[in-house]
């Protein structure tokens, strides 16, 4: 203790030892070669923290083992004022503060070796910048050719539709044609069966109708501010037969603004009040309500149709998803897909509850026009 | 009106096309051709102009939108009225014909009475005013 309690009070004393240029035997030559060399390292040891340090405070947030970067610029920097002092040495013999100055250095370089251990299996499993950009190189091609399938898949979809149509309206054509040229000369039996022909080509149509519908809904489609009143008006116009069929009625109050896409809006509008109108057993009385909550607008449709079963519910917008039979409900079971997929378009969404044998509400989420 | 030109590719189309034509006029002239190309050499070779071209939407070699942009290039060839003739009734088709200088867009009808109807209608329009026409 005594000997550590001396040391420390002598720690900047210089005299129990001659400066390093009386000590021994030295030319200038090599004096100067060992002081140099020691300054230059210095120097490096210096600045090489000071890079380190100034790389870390910028890449802060895009770093990991971040005390790892200190521990190394501290170890350096230290290295390196062991080697200033080995210069200073020459005129100046600090022998104790020197022995001082490696001692810390000691430290630290241990405590890296520790550190370094420690986060050693960490940093194994980390990847590295070379392997993330290769990671990144496949993430873009595989987006890539989803999105080649995607397009491809929507211009088979509206490509088979086109192919479809033409043979079955070559049918439906014809086999009009055949009864209309011959109703006095084939018996009734022959007549009904041209007719089966006819319906089944138009039931075809129908699906093929849909499906190219469905095909056609990108889902990155140019939102603008939209009257959903005219969309409502214009669908109704289109359901006007039935309508007066069904002596339905619709009642519909302002609409706010959306922000949305009017051909597609139309399109949900019919398929949605077509459904209000094909499942009543009775007279429809559909009522339609609009209202802005916040930077929504929601609208709701309401029938007093025949209302759907619950547990049905989840199923009711996938495709082909029919809850009836053909003699009972005509229909492709698509319709109500498409509406989920231009909702999906409009950054919206449609949800739905009924009651049997009272009817049923679709609620639908729009982004209000800005 | 008294001379028609259809440019498509089924031929089935083309006599359908033909009967109904005779059956709203026997006096009207009807020439095809299978393609645009073929349909626009048919054009700068004949000597008598149609009065109003009809032609189909997808076709080989050259298709209908195609036709519309090439016979605006054609001095002799750009004033004729041209209408869209197709199994399409895509709004986009319809919008996409309207932009490239159709005159109308009739969408090949599932009965023969409809096509009768639609044919008659647009041979009884006077397109140097009437605006686009569309049947969908």
């Amino acid at each position: 203790m005594e000997q550590v309690k001396e040391f420390l009070y002598g720690l900047f004393s210089t005299d129990s030892w001659p400066p390093r240029w009386h000590c021994g035997k030295w030319s200038d030559f090599h004096g100067w070669l060992y002081i140099i060399s020691d300054l230059l390292i210095w120097l490096s040891y210096f600045l090489i923290p000071v890079i380190i340090i100034n790389y870390l405070s910028k890449k802060k947030d895009a770093l990991k083992f971040n005390h790892t970067y200190l521990y190394f610029a501290a170890f350096i920097l230290l290295c390196g004022t062991t080697h200033f002092m080995d210069a200073l040495m020459f005129w100046v013999p600090l022998y104790r503060l020197n022995a001082l100055v490696k001692f810390a250095t000691a430290l630290a370089s241990i405590l890296t070796v520790i550190h370094l251990v420690k986060i050693l299996p960490a940093a194994f499993s980390q990847k590295t910048s070379i392997e993330l950009e290769q990671e990144i190189i496949r993430r873009i091609a595989a987006e890539r050719q989803l999105e080649n399938a995607n397009q491809r898949l929507e211009e088979f979809a509206s490509m088979a539709s086109h192919d479809l149509q033409e043979p079955l309206r070559k049918i439906t054509v014809f086999a009009g044609m055949l009864k209309e040229t011959n109703t006095a000369k084939f018996e009734s039996n022959t007549l009904l069966q041209i007719d089966k022909i006819t319906n089944a080509a138009a039931r075809m149509k129908l699906l093929i109708d849909d499906i190219l519908m469905l095909s056609s809904i990108q889902q990155e489609i140019i939102l603008t501010p939209a009257h959903p009143q005219l969309s409502l008006q214009r669908a109704i116009t289109d359901l006007e037969i039935k309508i007066a069929e069904k002596e339905a009625i619709i009642n519909y109050s302002a609409l706010p603004k959306i922000s949305g896409h009017e051909v597609y809006l139309t399109q949900l509008f019919l398929n949605i009040l077509s459904n209000a109108l094909k499942f009543n057993s009775g007279k429809p009385v559909i009522q339609i309500t609009g209202r802005q909550e916040g930077d929504r607008v929601i609208i709701q449709i309401s029938d007093n149709g025949i209302g759907i079963e619950t547990a049905y519910l989840p199923k009711i917008f996938e495709p082909f998803q029919r809850l009836h039979s053909k003699a009972s409900y005509e229909g492709t079971g698509i319709g109500l897909t498409i509406c989920k997929n231009v909702m999906d378009a409009h950054k919206g969404k449609i949800t739905v509850a009924s009651t049997p044998g009272e009817g049923t509400t679709f609620e639908l989420t729009f982004l209000a026009a800005k | 009106m008294n001379k028609i030109f259809l440019i498509d590719d089924d031929e089935d189309d083309h006599f359908l096309f033909k009967v109904a034509l005779e059956s709203i006029n026997p006096a009207l002239r009807c020439e095809t051709a299978i393609n645009g190309k073929i349909g626009l050499q048919q054009l700068k070779n004949s000597d008598v102009l149609p009065d109003i071209i009809f032609i189909d939407l997808n076709m080989p070699i050259m298709s209908g939108f195609d036709f519309l942009l090439q016979i605006k290039k054609e001095e002799m060839l750009s004033h004729l009225p041209v209408g869209i003739f197709s199994t399409s009734s895509l709004m986009q088709d319809n919008e996409m014909a309207k932009e490239l200088g159709a005159r109308f867009f009739i969408t090949k009808p599932n009965d023969f009475e409809a096509l009768r109807k639609k044919l008659q209608q647009i041979l009884l329009a006077d397109f140097s005013k009437a605006e686009f026409i569309s049947f969908i």
